[in-house]
Order: C-alpha cells, then structure tokens, then sequence
C-alpha cells in the first residue's frame, strides 16, 4: 500500500513540474479551425513575426474543432480562465458572450490606422453590438457551390458566366445526366445545420421584394409571418430538389466536412454545396493549377431565372479580445496585426482570402498562383445582393432547420413548417 | 488439474452437441468481430491512390506503408505532439488512474461488503445512480473545482476527475466478488485471530484477483478512450492524450484521407494490444481455483 | 459478513468517498440545481436567472425530448439484454468448449473496446453508407443511417459490437470464481450439458449478470459518443438520445445554447436511474425474506 502511496506522490510531482512552466507574458490564442490548412500556416508565421518583434512576448495558438469547440470556450469563459483571444461562432453565441462581459469593444479599441485596413469591415453589423465592433474578422470568403469544369462539360452542358449560377431546374436536369453517369449532382451534408440554412437564406434573399431591408430577420423575429412567397418558394424549391435526388438519399445522414466534401473530393458528385473560398487551400492540387482550372465557383441555385445575383458574403473566423484579460493590450496588439497588410500577404500567400482588403492591392492579390484563390477575390468584389447569415435567433433557426430536414425526410408539409415558424418566431396574425 | 486454466472443458468433453455449437457460434461472432477491425487494418496498409479499390473488401491491391508516414506527419504537423508523446501521456494518465482508483475501491469495497454501517445502500445507489450521469453535464462544476484548486491543465485534474467517476465501478465490481467469497473463509480467518486488515489483504485480495484483474481491464478502458475532460481539463498540446488527438484528426476540417486515418487507429492500438495480450497471460497464470477447494 | 465497525473501517471508506464526493457528487448536485436557471454558459455567474420549472416544462413540450427517451429505453435494453446475453452466450461456450486459443479469443472479442468511439464511429459510417461494404454485401441500395426508424437501432448493434468484449470479461471473472463442486457432482449424475449449463452454471452465475447488467444500464444511460459520432442524432433528431440531446442543447455549433435545458435532461437521466436502483433495493428485499 505505501508503495502505492508513494508512486501516486511522485507521479503527482512529476505533473507539477511538466505543467508549471514560468513564462514571460503570454497571449493565449484559440479558434474553431482545426484543419483548415491555410489558417494554421498563416497563424504560425503571425507568431514567429509577432514574437521577433515584440520580444518578451509568447503567444499559444491552439485550434480545436467546430464540434468541439464550446466544450472548450464555455468552462473556460464562465470561470474566468479564458483565453485573451478566442474565435466566436458568429450569430447566437455573440449575443451570449457579449452579455457575459467577455468582450471588448474594439471600435472604442481601434486607432485610425487599423481602420484603414478594414474599411467597411470595420463595421459588420453581425460582428457588432450598439456600433460598437466586437469581434476583429480574419478571413472574408463568399458562400458558394464548387463545380468540376470538366464533368459539366462531360455531361453537355455549358458553364454560367462568372457570378451567375445555375437555377433549380437547371441542377435537377444536370443531376439527372449525371446520376444516369452513375455520378451525384450535389454534395450535400446537412447534418450540419448551417449547410442547410444558408441556402435557404440565399433563396429567400433572391425574393426579397424589399432588399436591402432584411425581411428574413424581422421573420425570425417574428414581425412578420413566414406565409409569404419569398419563404415558400425556398422551401418548395429544396423539396423539390431533394425528391428528384439531386443529392442522394444519404446525405441526410451526411456531415459536410468529412463525408459530403470527402466524396467530392473522390469526384463522386459534380458539385459541393454550400461551401466556401476558405477552403481554396484545401482545394484538390490538380484541378487547381494554372494550367488546370478544373473548378468554378458559383452562387447557390437560383429559383428561377429571372431573380437578381444573390451571394452569401461573410467573414469566417472573427476574434474577440476577452475583455477580463491580464494582457489585454497585448492582445490587442496582436489582433491589430492580423489585420494589417503584412498578415493580409501572408494570409493570401497560404490561400486565405483576407478581410482587410482596404489597404490591398486587389489586382497583385488576384493574380496569385493559386486559380481558386484569384477567382475568390473577384467573386468578392462582384455586385450583387449579399445575404445574412449570421442571425441571433436560436430557437428559431433551430425550428426552421428541423423543419426542412422534416420536409426531406417526408414527415412535414411546407406548410407544416410554415405554420410551425410563425408559432415558434411568435408571430401573431 | 492443469495450470493454465483458461477453460473448463472437463466436465463438457464427451459431448459432441456441446463441442459443435460453440465452434459455431463463437466462429460467427469472431467474423463479425473482426470484420471491421481487419477492414480498417486493410485500409491502413493501402497506398494512397488505391484506398477504395480492394477485392473481397478486404485483400488490398497494392500494398503501402505511406498511411503510416503521412498519419505520424499530420500528427506533428497539425495537432503540435508527436504519437509518441502523446502515448507517455495516455499512459501517465491511465496508470495513475487506474493505481489511484483500484487502491481506494479495494478499501471502499472491503467497508460495503463486510460492515454495517447506516445509510449504507443509500450511498451504494447514489454511488450506481451517479455514474449514469454523462460526462458533459459535470463539465462546467467541474471545471471550477479544479480550477479553484488550482490544478487545471495538470494531469491530476484528470486523475481526480476520473476517480470520481470510476470509483463507484471499482466498488460496484470489487462489492460483488467480496461478497461472492465463501463466508466460511473469512470467519476461519477471524478465528485464528486475523486483525480485518489482515482479513482484507491476507485471504480476500489473493481470492479476489479475477476481479481485480477484470477491474483493471475495465478502468483502463475508461480512462484511456475518455476525450471530454482530457480535451477540457488538459489544453496544453504537450499533455493532449491519444483520444483527444484522435478525435481531432478525425473530425477536423481537413480532408484525411481515410487510409491515413486508419493507419492513425492502427498506431493507438497495437501498442494497447499487445500490453493486453501479456497482461492476461500474468493473471491468468496467478489464478488457483484449487483455493476455493477444501 | 458483518465485521465490527470501528476507526479503521472509517479510514477504509473516507478516500473513496471523499473523492466521490468532491469529484462527482458535488458537481452533479450543482448541476441538479442548475436545472432550474437559465444560462448559456458563458456567464460568469451562472445563477443569475431562475426560471422554476421552466426548463422541464420545455422538455414535456418538445416531441424529441420523447423520441430521446424512447430511443435512450431502447438503447439500454439492447445494452442490458441483448449485449448481455450475447456475453453469457459467448462466455460459457469459449469457457466450457476446451478452445486451444480461448486468450486469443477472448482478446480478438475484446479489442473493440480498445478502440475510441470515434474511431469505431467513423468505420461503421463508412460501412453503413450508400455505396458501403454492407450493402454491397446484403445487395441493397438502402440509406441505412439517414432512416428515421431503423438508426437507432444500427446504433445499438455498434454499440453492442464494441462492448461485448466488456461483458465478456466481466463473465469469465466469474466462470474463473465458479465453485466446480455441482458441476462435478452433476457429472457423477450423469446430467447432459444443456441441464449442466441451463441449471447450474447460469444460475451460479446470477450475481455476475446482475453486476453486468448494472453496468451495461449505466453505460445505456450515459452512451454519447457513439451517437454523436454515427448520426450526430439525426437523421433531424430521430436518433438522439438523452445524452446526445442535451449535448445539442448545452454545446452544439448552432444549436439553442441553453444549458439550464440540457442540465434537466440530464435530471431526468438521474432519476430514471434511480428509479431503477431504488426498485432493485425493494426487489433484493423482498428476495431475501
């Protein structure tokens, strides 16, 4: 028993020694990231330049997963042990964190110099609370379908000019051919949420009959009723697309990251819904060459063809400052220099499109070796609506997303759904 | 009597029914057993480019070691510790855990089973009840009683935590055995003047060893594969046990491919595997029904 | 056997129970009482706002807090029966059919458990899917794990797939304690082996399978990860259990974000269980007069 004893004693002290390591100040950094090649390697060259130029100073960069991330942040912020910089999921869980006190308002924080960077970023509404910033973006991207050139070509049909997109029609017809080829039309994974929603947002938004006033919003809110053209239509639309297998009948099963953007990579489908231009470092190397530009980007399905250019534009990971930090100037310090010109280069030369495009060179950043990442930049700078993606409504978002998933599976009618939001959202009469 | 009694087939030898129903169905178990398991071994030791094509599922068409390279590459890559590093980790972890919970649930399990004390089976169902309890919904209480102590990002905060959570097992299991020991034994024991300490580690433990043995298995298996407080309680990188990295690599963001992926499982589980495999052999051979004989 | 109680006993049961309590019983009490705010997480404080029965009231309301709970009694039945059964099966053939390799056995049976849930989650997922082995085996086109009906139960067979070995274990513990002295008069009686094992060795065996079946309840009860990993509780909820679902609730990237509402699901987890213990005291009672 006491030899027992005695190896407990010493394993213990043995912890204590790995564990208590005196360092000088030290900025702890987290995102929800992990595995997106070219934000790791962007971060990583931050560090070393951060630290060669602020000596003293270490920072600790670690990534967890989407999934797992607020197993995480939550214990950690709750307790006061949180990290002086972290990721935030944009939409509910800003407003959470945010009346936690958590987070620093980093317009009040900004001098005109980072400003300059950011130009309009600076002031994202879905990043914002009361005009004030509360989280510094990192990366811009546009929310979008991936296509392999070569198998639309394959199938006979012709590609939409650059910005356009195919509408519902067209993809159930593409995706006929083909699944008569043995291929999917669409990779899809909606065992995550957002892949869902998007699309729906983007749909909803090419009917909006009072853009830019944000009529999904005051839907979710409940202000106004969902038994409206501009949420049916969307609904019908993914029915329909669903019941003539544009995607397979597994992808209900399916989660994006793993399965539904596996597959494509495999070239088991034609195209990847809902994905993004974070991911053009990820992109497969040989369909994306210079002298191969196998894969083009395009906007989600439009419903029909006479509705305007509909994107979903965004920021993907936003940093906030924890506003209970020890180090908080220093933290801020570093969140200012991601979004300086020098990261901006770097971020571009790993593949990530970088938000703080102000101070850029658009034409030098678009001309880089990788077809995916110039084709980004430009998809940025297309005109068209933008959609929200981010919204605050939790429960809500929530209704609507077990909604339509009822729909595919067949247990719910659209307007089954319908009448469930307008008494989920509040919504009366 | 033979020494290495894994089996009692003496009393079952002569008959043939017997002997042919449980190849039968031990065979169709151990397929469907080790399907999958060889079918991730098969995926393992593909190369890259050939991962989906194999015959029979399982016979791969073009042998390769480069799953094995590229998963030890991505760990150190990606996740900032090496396989090597992360197993001192999981072993740290699980041993001390393990030592940790044995001990003390050797002691609680003698109380249960030998004394009266009030309120005795209320505590036992509390101790059952609190088990079922899923990990995730102590994760914020238990987050701030470690932090409050001040050992958050240690090992021990996971070796506390788990011991929470395992010692009403070890008790659970230990309880039963205790109580399943001939009564007979121990009342000799008393009279030829045994203190209960005595009792305890002079005639219970040596008859207890299967137990002990099968607790040890089971507390190993539940400190080794846990991830949620290990990811939790653990942050630093430098002490990230096997689970959590695994966990990582399989469902991050980037594309892996699932041949590396399995050669990933593969790395975890030989090393386990054969530790197994030799720690059965030394128990088993410590094992004497012939004790329970009189 | 009832010894005296004295000091020393004390000294025996305090580590363990202090542990316990400061370790499991302490943040499960606070979690308890926690079903009754309302609270993301995030706040530093997370008493603030108390709602009563609110939460539970939610949870009455929400048709997959009831498919949860079907699916959770489901799932601990497949674990409590069938996964023992199967064990006491399997455990008394290998231990009474003379096999030259019962350890290697034993060991291929157990390696499952070995593995993370993870890993053994990702495996079955590509077994199961569309275009996998099994129906390319069975010859079916079918989406096995996007069905509303039979997820659950694939679940199960994965889960049973990977515990058997525990179980297993935990009876040939058992086989190995046997007292051998009814066997050996049973053959001196010249029983056949079905009356040897349907009359003896498996009611000798009565308290090793009550102590599996304790532990395949809990681990019923408790099952998260390989939900999580196989259907993430889907397909749009038809596969959660009340583990899962109140991770959904506490934790998941876009999910509500109300932990006071995972905390009560985790009550009902609590209670149901003890339920179960309490019926189990009052059985052992009855029992023993």
């Amino acid at each position: 028993m006491f030899k027992n004893i005695t190896k407990i004693i010493s394993i213990i002290l043995l912890s204590f020694s790995i564990s208590t390591a005196l360092k000088a100040e030290t900025i702890k950094v987290i995102d929800w990231q992990g595995g997106v090649v070219g934000i790791t390697d962007s971060y990583a060259e931050f560090i070393k330049n951060f630290e060669a130029a602020n000596p003293g100073v270490t920072v600790e960069y670690t990534q967890y997963t989407v999934a797992t991330y607020n197993e995480y942040l939550k214990p950690a912020l709750s307790s006061g042990a949180g990290p002086d910089i972290f990721a935030v999921y944009p939409g509910p869980d800003v407003d959470d964190i945010n009346n936690a006190g958590h987070l620093v308002n980093l317009t009040e924080a900004m001098d005109s110099e980072w400003q300059s960077w950011l130009g309009e970023s600076a002031s994202i509404p879905a990043l914002s609370r009361n005009g004030g910033l509360l989280m510094a973006p990192q990366d811009a991207f546009t929310e979008e379908l991936w296509v392999y050139k070569d198998m639309i070509a394959d199938l006979g049909f012709e590609l939409p000019a650059f910005g356009d997109s195919y509408t519902v029609d067209e993809w159930i017809e593409i995706s006929a051919a083909a699944n008569a080829k043995g291929l999917d039309g669409l990779m899809f994974g909606p065992v995550e949420s957002w892949c869902v929603w998007d699309g729906f947002y983007n749909m909803a938004n090419q009917l909006n009959p009072e853009y830019p006033v944000d009529l999904t919003n005051k839907a979710l809110n409940g202000e106004i009723s969902w038994d409206r053209d501009m949420f049916r239509l969307p609904l019908e639309a993914y029915k329909k697309m669903h019941e003539a297998g544009v995607w397979r009948e597994d992808s209900l099963g399916m989660d994006y990251q793993v399965q539904a953007w596996g597959k494509w990579l495999d070239r088991e489908g034609v195209g990847i819904y809902c994905n993004g231009d974070w991911f053009t470092a990820s992109a497969p190397a040989e369909h994306n060459t210079k002298d191969n530009a196998n894969i083009f980007m395009m906007s989600y399905p439009k419903i029909n063809g006479d509705v305007p250019m509909t994107y979903n534009k965004a920021t993907g990971t936003n940093l906030g400052v924890n506003a209970n930090s020890d180090n908080k100037d220093m933290a801020l310090k570093f969140v200012r220099y991601t979004n300086s010109p020098e990261a901006s280069t770097i971020f571009a030369k790993n593949g990530v499109i970088p938000v703080a495009l102000a101070a850029m060179d658009l034409d030098i950043l678009a001309a880089s070796d990788n077809p995916l990442f110039n084709d980004g930049i430009k998809m940025l700078a297309t005109e068209g609506r933008n959609t929200e993606i981010y919204y605050p409504q939790a429960e809500a978002q929530k209704a609507l997303y077990d909604g339509i998933m009822e729909i595919f599976l067949g247990v719910a009618s659209v307007d089954d759904v319908i009448n469930k939001m307008n008494k989920v959202t509040g919504f009366d009469g | 009597m033979s020494s290495n009694q894994t089996s009692y087939g003496a009393t079952f030898k002569h008959s043939p029914g017997f002997y042919i129903l449980s190849r039968l169905v031990v065979l169709f178990f151990m397929i469907i057993i080790i399907f999958p398991i060889l079918y991730t071994f098969s995926m393992s030791i593909r190369s890259p480019e050939t991962v989906y094509s194999a015959k029979f599922f399982l016979i791969p068409e073009e042998f390769s070691f480069q799953n094995y390279i590229d998963a030890f590459e991505y760990g150190e890559k990606r996740l900032k510790v090496s396989f090597p590093r992360m197993f001192v980790n999981s072993i740290i972890v699980t041993s001390s855990s393990v030592i940790l919970i044995i001990t003390l649930s050797i002691f609680a399990a003698f109380g249960f089973s030998h004394y009266k004390f009030p309120l005795k089976e209320s505590v036992y169902n509390i101790m059952i009840a609190s088990v079922a309890m899923p990990a995730q919904v102590l994760l914020i209480p238990m987050f701030y009683i470690l932090l409050y102590m001040g050992i958050l990002n240690t090992y021990q905060a996971v070796i506390l935590a788990y011991a929470g959570f395992l010692i009403p097992i070890g008790i659970l299991i230990l309880r039963m055995f205790f109580e399943q020991i001939p009564k007979e034994l121990s009342e000799a024991a008393i009279v030829e003047g045994a203190s209960d300490f005595q009792l305890l580690t002079r005639v219970l433990l040596p008859l207890a060893k299967p137990a002990i043995a099968t607790c040890i298995i089971l507390l190993f298996l539940d400190t080794w594969n846990e991830f949620v407080y290990a990811m939790v309680f653990m942050q630093d990188s430098s002490i990230h046990t096997i689970p959590v990295a695994l966990a990582k690599i399989g469902t991050s963001r980037y594309q892996i491919s699932i041949g590396t992926y399995s050669a990933a499982i593969m790395i975890t589980v030989i090393p386990v595997l054969t530790i197994f495999a030799i720690f059965q052999r030394w128990f088993i051979a410590g094992i004497t029904m012939g004790a329970l004989k009189h | 056997m009832n010894l005296k109680f004295n000091y020393r006993t004390l000294l025996y049961l305090f580590p363990a129970l202090l542990i316990f309590i400061v370790f499991n019983v302490l943040p499960g009490m606070t979690s308890l009482v926690l079903s009754f705010f309302e609270f993301s997480g995030f706040e530093t404080n997370l008493f603030q706002k108390f709602v009563g029965w609110k939460n539970f009231i939610k949870i009455s309301n929400d048709k997959y807090f009831w498919i949860a709970l079907k699916n959770t009694f489901l799932f601990v039945f497949g674990a409590v029966f069938i996964q023992t059964g199967i064990a006491l099966l399997l455990a008394i053939f290998i231990f009474f059919g003379n096999f030259k390799y019962s350890t290697l056995i034993r060991s291929i049976i157990f390696f499952p458990c070995v593995l993370a849930p993870v890993s053994v989650g990702l495996v079955w997922k590509k077994i199961f899917e569309q275009d996998g082995v099994l129906n390319t085996i069975i010859g079916l086109d079918f989406s096995w794990l996007s069905s509303v009906s039979l997820a659950i139960w694939l679940i199960i067979t994965v889960n049973t797939w990977q515990w058997i070995g525990y179980t297993l274990v935990i009876y040939y513990a058992g086989l190995q304690s046997l007292n051998t002295e009814l066997l050996e008069a049973a053959d001196i009686d010249g029983a056949n082996w079905r009356a040897k094992i349907f009359s003896i060795v498996i009611p000798l065996l009565w308290p090793t399978t009550i102590l599996n079946m304790i532990l395949n309840l809990i681990g019923g009860f408790r099952a998260f990860d390989i939900v999580y990993v196989l259907t993430r509780g889907g397909p749009a909820h038809y596969s959660e259990v009340l583990a899962s679902y109140l991770y959904y609730y506490s934790f998941a990237a876009g999910g509500p974000s109300k932990m006071g509402v995972g905390a009560s699901i985790a009550f009902v987890i609590f209670a149901c269980i003890f339920s179960i213990a309490i019926i189990r005291v009052i059985a052992m009672k009855r029992i023993n007069k």
